[in-house]
């Protein structure tokens, strides 16, 4: 009533903006926020966002509409318009707000995005507003300087097509606008010239084309915005900012292409001139050179008489034979960002954090790990052959298949820097793809149980697909059948039997060889040293209570992630003959002798281990404007590797502040294995959803009855307690066994009214104590203790839920 | 607090009961209730058409209860005088001397009450809420027992004002008797036969001191904190309704709890459970809910029935 007295005499619908004015709107937004969508991370944030800046100017618009104020008085009034463009640049700012949180969560954009969008928001809320004061010809000219600048600086056909739009609209109300005024000077006696405020406009548009013209044929527009002084750029140079979109200091190879699959300028003077680096200089470049000490001639050596044959053949100081846990510590270099050229080993496009093994260790005196230089160690490689997936040649390796691997990962490797035969993979590699490469024998396993090419190293620009498995953590961790010699403990495997589980032990030794029978294997040896005993009791402590299997590789690792500490220039003296035992007294080191020391104690514990080295490309290094990670010498990385069916080997990340392998799964990849662990789980016990079927007909059958006789027990042990708690147990009881017979008492009305249905003598007793005891304020007595016992009894036996039952046929709830 | 009922109360209450029921035949729910607005110390508002025995039952209440009663037929020129009453001059004496109205009874039965104008309405006002009337500045109480019972007819519109908010909340129930069923009517018509209308026999059975004690009685009766709670919650139900523009006043929410009491001690107890507040919960809301809507029961149901009782404290 009170709000039509309020209504103005003039339509609100006044304030509204001209449908051509919110066209013009919309099609700006829509050019600008397709712009955006090339280099935004996030798309759901992205969309959200833009409706977000949409629909405030029109929650302000529809405030003034619901204030009251006369539309005439609003529209005339100069000091409207003056707030409104106030408003409008408060408004303008907002992006650059919003970037605060944004960034805090690494959504943020670029200065020049934010810029534009701020210019996109100034323009809409013109546009919202236009009726106000004449600000439809400013919407006009922001509006159309964001459509040309757009338009300018991208390919995009979309954008063209809205952008074509956005010109045949703004020819329609620009002719519009003028023909009104023409109308309108010719009534106007006074004056005689045409009006000149639409040819300005024009005017203005057409300078703004030009600006955007010249600024598109000056060159790429990321070396144009990226000019030092006036935009940040992504690295490199004295302002820096990691959401910007390019930037000078990125190097020829960055800049040169959107993904690993260009390979344009890559192939510039400058980078064919480079140097090629092998793993031992990236290993040296790490963590600087290794101490060469004379050797004593009595020192223990953990191998065998084989294995220390071989140790003898690799003492050479070729490249990339041995690894030597003392080594000098690393001395800060003095790096020069200006002009910086990236180092790039090679580009990796796919899900990082990752792992590229490159390199692997077996045998260790205690000072030296070095590699396996004749037949492969078991754990045993599958062959290698070709398979055609979507009409392109895949390298597979034919290993048996596993049930606690279930995801699997693709990449694409592009080798820039880096000299090497082995293929750059992940770890669980499973198939690979080159380019028109079909050879049947130009890949073999090496020594070291890895892929490489036959050849001196696989040449640069070389674009790799590789496929990988991922381990499901949650099979690995609730099955013990990955354990040695394991043992029926776990409650389930007491039940097996029961639900139909398979427990054929030919099987499971087959997929998990007993290791205890591969004791020589130098897959578990540790040097024969006084560390020894130590590392003992050490991997005892460590483990604690975990069960045989995965969970005590965790535990292992988990502590060694917990109680020590990661430092790169805590290096063990040059005098130092052990540099384990060094670790382990003083709590802290480089990541190698995390490595190492975590390699010796999961071997001390019984698995199988190596040492295994490469790159870890982080969340860092990944570029997402390239929606690629360079990889460069600062990415290598040592982590230990273990196996446990003899096949597949499982990387394990003991240092910490290094992500753990395979740790960060998409959504869906959670859910796949998730479910993946949930069928294998009902797969192997094909009783159990059967025997779960039939108990859920069951219980869904009779459930109500169920919780009746559970809540009766419960009453039969209140009986016990003081008359007042006995009636509201009672009452309890029997709203139960009505819920129960489905005559369910409606919460509106009172017990008394319910039960008398069934029997109104019997009731009443009871709700008449009932109702004494909770309405007033009349003391339990012995006499009414008694007799309240006894009415308690006497309802309770009455009112079975049969006879509920019967009742409630002849009585349908009518609630 | 009264801890028992006594005994001679209760037997004064069945003789009641069992009078008005020889007057209204078949109408025992209404007779409970106008027994509880009795002894509640309530105002009666009875809407119902004509020839249903609004009159009947209001006159057999006063004969039963042995008080002074009081009629008035309402009409649109009545006076507000003619109720309160007034100063006369009186040419022996010299002097102004007061003639009591009908509002100086014991039972006052304002017949057609909606054809008086609302100034003459209003004349019960003070008599209502406070029992006690103000002539010429001059302010004089009336009987303790004072109870009004007002009839009027829901059909007839032409000549009628409907009764404001105001006079309204100062009754207690508004009852409608409605139709007696067919072996009532034909219980009814037995016992005519053969005797003249007025003639029936209906025995005053209590005093107005007995009337009273028993009003003190109900007013002792106990209701615990989960029972008040509840009709306060019911009142803001009622104060949020569409439909309803006036919700329950405090000063109706009053009489509610009282009624409620009175309601629990016809039923032997001497304290309060929420099927007593239930159980009035239809007269006591016919008065807030519009007069105009027909279906008022479902309303108040539809409020009764959004709220649960409560089981324990």
């Amino acid at each position: 009533m009170n709000r039509s007295a309020r209504q103005p005499a003039i339509s609100q619908s006044t304030f509204l903006p001209p449908g051509e004015m919110i066209v013009l709107g919309v099609l700006a937004t829509l050019v600008v926020t397709t712009f955006r969508s090339e280099f935004h991370r996030s798309l759901v944030v992205l969309r959200l966002e833009t409706l977000a800046y949409m629909v405030i100017p029109l929650v302000a618009m529809g405030f003034i509409m619901r204030s009251g104020q006369e539309t005439t008085q609003i529209l005339a009034c100069r000091k409207w318009s003056k707030r409104l463009q106030t408003a409008a640049l408060a408004f303008a700012f907002l992006p650059m707000v919003s970037q605060i949180f944004l960034r805090q969560h690494g959504i943020g954009d670029s200065i020049e995005i934010v810029t534009l969008v701020m210019i996109l928001n100034a323009c809409w809320f013109l546009v919202i507003f236009s009726r106000f004061g004449n600000l439809d010809r400013g919407a006009f000219v922001t509006g159309s300087a964001l459509v040309l600048f757009v338009s300018f600086m991208t390919q995009n056909w979309t954008i063209g097509i809205f952008a074509f739009m956005f010109g045949l609209v703004s020819l329609w109300w620009l002719l519009g606008n003028y023909w009104s005024r023409v109308q309108v000077k010719a009534i106007d006696v006074e004056s005689n010239s045409l009006p000149m405020r639409g040819a300005t406009v024009l005017g203005t548009v057409v300078v703004i084309a030009g600006i955007g013209l010249l600024a598109a044929s000056l060159g790429p527009i990321r070396q144009s915005l990226a000019m030092k002084g006036f935009m940040p750029s992504s690295g490199g140079d004295s302002w820096a900012d990691s959401y910007a979109r390019s930037g000078i200091g990125d190097g020829a190879m960055l800049t040169a292409g959107k993904n690993a699959t260009t390979s344009g300028p890559v192939e510039s003077d400058d980078f064919i001139e480079d140097d090629k680096t092998s793993m031992y200089d990236i290993m040296s470049d790490k963590y600087e050179g290794p101490i060469k000490k004379k050797k004593r001639q009595n020192r223990a050596v953990a191998i065998t008489a084989k294995a220390k044959h071989m140790h003898s053949v690799v003492q050479s100081e070729q490249k990339g034979k041995s690894f030597r846990t003392l080594r000098h510590p690393k001395e800060p270099k003095d790096l020069e960002l200006e002009n910086k050229i990236t180092d790039a080993l090679i580009f990796v496009e796919g899900q990082v954090p990752v792992r590229i093994t490159m390199d692997c260790f077996y045998h260790f005196d205690g000072l030296d790990w070095t590699k396996h230089e004749h037949s492969p160690i078991p754990p045993q490689n599958g062959p290698i052959a070709i398979e055609s997936h979507l009409g392109k040649p895949w390298y597979v390796i034919k290993n048996p298949k596993r049930e606690f691997l279930t995801n699997y990962r693709t990449h694409q490797v592009k080798i820039m820097r880096l000299e090497d035969e082995v293929i750059p993979a992940p770890p669980l590699f499973k198939s690979w793809h080159i380019h028109r490469v079909q050879h049947e024998n130009l890949f073999e396993w090496d020594t070291q149980g890895l892929v490489r090419m036959q050849g001196e190293f696989i040449p640069p620009h070389t674009l790799i697909d590789v496929v990988s498995q991922a381990p499901n953590y949650h099979l690995l961790r609730s099955s013990n059948k990955f354990a040695r010699n394991a043992k029926s403990s776990s409650w389930w495997n007491r039940i097996d039997p029961w639900l139909g589980v398979k427990t054929n032990s030919k099987v499971n030794a087959n997929v998990f060889p007993p290791m205890a029978t591969d004791a020589n294997s130098p897959l578990i040896q540790i040097p024969e040293n006084s560390t020894k005993q130590r590392l003992l009791s050490v991997a005892n402590g460590m483990i604690g209570d975990a069960p045989e299997g995965w969970q005590q590789v965790e535990a292992i690792i988990n502590r060694l992630r917990g109680d020590f500490i990661l430092d790169p220039t805590a290096v063990p003296p040059t005098d130092c003959e052990n540099p384990v035992a060094w670790f382990l007294d003083n709590g802290r080191g480089p990541a190698y002798l995390f490595a190492t020391t975590a390699t010796q104690l999961l071997r001390t514990a019984g698995y199988r281990t190596r040492l295994a080295s490469g790159f870890l490309a982080t969340k860092e290094d990944y570029d997402r404007v390239a929606n690629q990670s360079a990889i460069t010498a600062k990415n290598f990385h040592m982590w230990p590797e273990l196996t446990l069916d003899g096949w597949h080997w499982l990387p394990v990340e003991p240092t910490p502040g290094y992500p753990l392998p395979f740790n960060t799964q998409t959504l869906s990849q959670r859910i796949y294995a998730a479910l993946c662990w949930f069928g294998n789980f009902i797969l192997k016990r094909p009783l159990l959803p059967i025997a779960f079927c039939a108990l859920s007909f069951f219980i869904a059958y009779f459930w109500r009855q169920w919780l009746a006789t559970a809540g009766w027990f419960a009453w039969c042990i209140s009986l016990t307690v003081l008359p007042r708690q006995r009636l509201k147990r009672t009452r309890q009881l029997l709203d139960l066994r009505f819920w129960a017979a489905k005559f369910s008492r409606p919460d509106f009305v009172p017990p008394s009214d319910w039960y008398s249905q069934v029997d109104s003598d019997i009731a009443g007793k009871f709700i008449r104590l009932w109702q004494l005891n909770h309405f007033s304020s009349a003391k339990d007595t012995p006499l009414v203790g008694v007799e309240t016992y006894q009415a308690c009894c006497d309802v309770v036996r009455e009112f079975s839920i049969n006879r509920i039952k019967n009742v409630a046929t002849l009585k349908p709830n009518e609630s | 607090m009264i801890q028992e009922l006594c005994e001679n109360d209760q037997q004064l209450l069945a003789s009641i009961r069992n009078q008005l029921n020889r007057s209204l035949v078949g109408k025992s729910d209404t007779v409970e209730m106008v027994i509880a607005c009795l002894i509640s110390r309530g105002h009666l508002l009875f809407d119902d058409l004509p020839g249903l025995g609004k009159t009947t039952l209001a006159k057999a209440l006063s004969r039963t209860i042995g008080g002074n009663f009081a009629r008035v037929q309402c009409t649109p020129d009545l006076l507000p005088s003619d109720i309160s009453g007034f100063n006369i001059f009186d040419q022996k004496n010299h002097q102004f001397e007061f003639r009591k109205g009908p509002v100086f009874s014991d039972l006052l039965l304002t017949d057609e009450i909606n054809r008086a104008t609302p100034r003459t309405q209003s004349a019960l006002f003070e008599a209502m809420a406070e029992r006690q009337v103000t002539i010429d500045g001059v302010t004089m109480p009336l009987s303790p027992s004072f109870m009004v019972i007002a009839t009027q007819n829901p059909v007839e519109s032409h000549g009628a004002y409907p009764l404001p908010e105001a006079q309204l909340d100062r009754f207690a129930m508004k009852l409608s008797i409605g139709y007696p069923n067919a072996d009532d009517e034909v219980s009814m018509l037995g016992q005519f036969v053969g005797d003249e209308f007025e003639s029936r026999d209906i025995q005053t059975v209590i005093t107005l001191e007995q009337l009273a004690n028993i009003q003190s009685q109900v007013a002792k009766v106990e209701v615990c904190e989960s029972v008040r709670r509840y009709l306060v919650e019911i009142a803001k139900v009622t104060r949020e309704h569409d439909t309803i523009e006036l919700g329950l006043s405090p000063r109706g929410l009053i009489t509610w709890q009282r009624v409620a009491q009175a309601w629990a001690y016809l039923q032997g107890r001497t304290f309060v459970v929420p099927e007593d507040v239930q159980a009035v919960a239809v007269p006591i809301l016919k008065l807030r809910v519009p007069a105009s809507f027909e279906n008022a029961e479902v309303v108040i149901q539809e409020i009764m029935q959004s709220l649960p009782v409560p089981n324990e404290d």
